[in-house]
């Protein structure tokens, strides 16, 4: 069920209607939610909901022995069960595939050939997402962060609460559980109106609008030259942002409808100079995560430069793999996590030579960086967009030696259309760098007078009638 | 309203009211596609143009020849009419992408003065299995104004492959949600237009006789990208049973208006005919000789009379080559008429 179709509009005003209906029973309402949580989730493939009820089910319990036991190996023990139980669910439908290709790799390279089936494991939707929110709860318990819950309900629904519950935010227990203590009053107001407008905008008019040119010449990208790939490398970029970053809005736009507040996902990350900063602006919530539950655990910087450096590499590229069964997201989160190195020794460089403040204070470096950065971005799209490996590594050469090859007018290109994806890509970027030097256009018009909001929401339903390519593509991070 | 106010919030009402107007805002988009499109330059906008000219044609007009991009730049319809004896009428209806469905709509347009339709196609015209059209091209023959008969209804209605039929009787309004992505492809085309000076895109909305939009060759490195990503190497001619039976019903519907139905197989770049296979080509050679002999149809089969200078890219062939096809065909229509 997605959220910009009419199943959604229908699903989501029967659940306010009986939440409305059960406003004077806190508890009601939230068990109004679970269920609706759960034919949400139930409309993929509803055998996957009793996953998520193992899953969540092994943390409650495990949560619930660690509150009473002080033994420091009993508790470890427990953590351990935690732990095994939610990354061998995913390391067995996420993973399994590539783990028999790589095997079978091997064994082929020793001349033996196997003989066994393909595995073909179907991937619960939203698995990585659930898995790392409920894991977040019995670790924070673990280390006497947060207090248990008692109710299994509410642990339930922090679980599969539906809006963040496919695609994100990655949501932390000791932020939600305790929203779920009290009476929560519903808000649809205008900001949470134009977040999901924003959101169904990005999605619809720019995502979906630059994925048709971007799919076309990924299919097979070794029929095109330089220029064409250089474009559909800028599609990409600017669509897996529109679409992840238009997804999260949604989700957080329909949390706060409902009453309640998901961590933002995402602030301008195409405005970042240095990979840092990236990973402060990109998916807040699985940086932020995989930084507390990972990285930090591992030792973080405190361990001299080797353990740190390792640290790094380690924790994005398991960020890297989080994201797919495939060497390509392994070698994407390498390229981040060797970025990450450099940047830091540059750092340290810079502050060693006293330049760091001056280097601060200068709009020319401040743009030069965002500029190397953004083109850094766009080189490490191509593995995780193209994951066939000759035609990544084809894609990489013409991307990164340019062939001085200008030819978009005449290149059969004509129903793609590639002048019109230049202009969205332009208007994309004008907005994003007014949203970053002005604030985001969503709230600026939840400010201005009804009217002026009123009309521009008449010219936002035109376009998207308009523009809303016909084939809409399914959500990027859905796979994940 | 204050109940709800409390109750989902004291902003509520205005958002709900903002809401009203993103579906206001579609839905004035909805009723003002059609009209948006007849006047934006989209590659269907040839389209509009024919159906204008089909249903004020001069009563002098007495051949249409027909078909995609290929007919377009292969036929000089006013060479055609002097070529033929006595001089005629002669217009080309051909426009891009053309398919094999919208025949059907212009033969059910012509005018009874017209006594010959020539329908130009490649080999795969008649191999590929079904004769469908996707929704947009559909809805600028409605939106111009056509209206099928009976018998085009019942043309349709007889095929295997529903797809035609629905689309032909659905409502205007289902055909304009899908033929929304056209405001977009007419955005890359007026950007295009201004970037592309080689190409003629007025002509080639406007002219009935001769609106070949190309007008410069390609370079060689161009033409071997293009060759390589249009054509693949094909073993065998699988013809197809559908678009067979499309083209006796349709002959039949022009033949109860006394008009008649000429096939020209059109020539094809020697480059592409290299790199399919000489199989496919004796297969498909076959089947004319079966679709003139068994079936009875004016088939002429010109796939491989051009040579590479008469191409101007791929596909389309230039203004020798188009003189070159155009003088054939006149040389080839009398005996077909004499014939028939």
């Amino acid at each position: 069920m997605l959220f910009h179709t009419l199943t959604f509009l229908i699903f989501f005003t029967i659940t306010v209607a009986l939440m409305l209906i059960a406003r004077r029973h806190h508890t009601t309402q939230k068990t109004v939610l679970l269920i609706a949580s759960a034919i949400f989730y139930m409309w993929w493939n509803p055998a996957f909901i009793l996953l998520i009820i193992f899953s969540a089910g092994v943390d409650y319990i495990v949560a619930a022995k660690l509150e009473h036991t002080e033994e420091q190996r009993a508790r470890r023990n427990l953590l351990l069960i935690s732990l095994i139980t939610n990354f061998g669910l995913l390391a067995f439908f996420k993973y399994t595939g590539f783990l028999e290709q790589n095997l079978l790799y091997v064994f082929r390279l020793f001349g033996y050939q196997p003989n066994w089936a393909d595995v073909n494991i179907i991937l619960p939707v939203g698995i990585s997402f659930y898995t790392f929110h409920t894991l977040s709860y019995t670790i924070d318990v673990y280390k006497r962060e947060i207090p248990t819950t008692r109710s299994f309900r509410d642990f339930a629904l922090f679980v599969t609460f539906f809006p963040p519950l496919v695609a994100g935010p990655i949501m932390r227990a000791s932020y939600f559980l305790p929203q779920l203590e009290s009476p929560r009053k519903m808000n649809f107001d205008r900001a949470s109106f134009f977040l999901f407008l924003r959101g169904l905008v990005k999605k619809a008019l720019v995502a979906d609008g630059v994925a048709t040119f971007a799919d076309a010449v990924f299919k097979n990208p070794t029929n095109w030259n330089s220029a064409v790939i250089w474009l559909a490398a800028v599609c990409f970029y600017v669509q897996i942002y529109c679409d992840f970053s238009g997804y999260s809005d949604m989700a957080i736009a329909i949390a706060r409808m409902l009453g309640y507040e998901l961590v933002p996902n995402f602030n301008r990350p195409y405005f970042a100079g240095d990979p840092p900063e990236f990973w402060k602006r990109w998916h807040i919530s699985l940086s932020t995560w995989l930084r507390d539950y990972l990285y930090i655990p591992l030792g973080g910087n405190r361990h001299g430069e080797y353990k740190t450096v390792r640290n790094l590499m380690l924790t994005m590229l398991i960020g890297g793999l989080w994201h797919g069964a495939s060497w390509n997201f392994v070698l994407w989160g390498g390229l981040h996590g060797a970025a990450l190195v450099v940047h830091r020794y540059w750092d340290k460089l810079t502050r060693r030579l006293n330049l760091r403040e001056r280097l601060d204070a200068s709009v020319v470096y401040r743009i030069a960086t965002v500029l190397v950065m953004q083109y850094f971005i766009l080189v490490t799209w191509i593995p995780f967009r193209v994951l066939n490996t000759s035609h990544m590594l084809y894609t990489l050469r013409k991307f990164l030696f340019f062939d001085m090859n200008f030819r978009l007018a005449d290149a059969g290109l004509g129903a793609m259309a590639p002048f019109a994806t230049v202009l969205l890509i332009a208007i994309f970027l004008i907005i994003h760098l007014f949203s970053e030097l002005r604030g985001g256009l969503d709230e600026h018009l939840a400010r201005v007078p009804l009217p002026v909001a009123a009309m521009a929401c008449v010219i936002i339903g035109a376009l998207l009638f308009i523009l809303w390519p016909p084939a809409a593509t399914p959500f990027i991070y859905f796979q994940f | 309203m204050s109940s709800s106010r409390s109750l989902l919030g004291p902003d509520s009402p205005r958002m709900f009211v903002l809401a009203a107007c993103v579906v206001a805002g579609a839905l004035i988009a909805i009723s003002a596609t059609p009209r948006l499109l007849l006047h934006m330059p989209t590659e269907l906008s040839r389209t509009t143009e024919l159906v204008r000219a089909l249903r004020h044609a001069p009563p002098q007009l007495s051949v249409v020849v027909t078909g995609d991009s290929v007919t377009m730049n292969g036929v000089n319809a006013k060479l055609l009419g002097q070529e033929l004896t006595p001089k005629v009428e002669a217009w080309n209806v051909g426009s891009p992408g053309q398919q094999l469905a919208e025949t059907l709509f212009i033969a059910d347009m012509l005018p009874r003065n017209v006594h010959t339709l020539v329908v130009g196609l490649l080999p795969e015209g008649l191999s590929e299995p079904s004769v469908t059209l996707p929704e947009d091209r559909y809805l600028f023959y409605r939106i111009s104004g056509y209206e099928p008969s009976r018998e085009a209804l019942e043309i349709a209605r007889k095929l295997p492959t529903p797809t035609l039929f629905e689309l032909m009787s659905e409502p205007q309004w289902k055909a304009t949600l899908s033929g929304r992505g056209l405001i977009r492809i007419s955005a890359d085309l007026s950007i295009r237009s201004k970037l592309r000076r080689d190409l003629d895109l007025e002509r080639a909305r406007t002219d009935l006789y001769f609106p070949a939009a190309y007008r410069q060759r390609i370079s060689e490195a161009a033409l071997s990208h293009a060759v390589s990503m249009l054509y693949r190497h094909k073993t065998s001619f699988e013809p197809s049973a559908q678009r067979l039976q499309f083209l006796v019903e349709l002959r039949e519907m022009l033949a109860k208006r006394g008009q008649r139905l000429v096939i020209v197989v059109l020539p094809q770049h020697p480059r592409a005919i290299a790199l399919i296979s000489a199989n496919y080509y004796g297969q498909f050679t076959h089947y004319a000789e079966r679709l003139r002999n068994e079936y009875h149809f004016d088939v002429i089969d010109f796939h491989d009379r051009l040579s590479e200078p008469d191409f101007i890219d791929q596909i389309h062939p230039g203004g020798i080559g188009s003189e070159r096809l155009t003088k054939m065909i006149s040389a080839s229509l009398p005996a077909q008429r004499a014939a028939s």
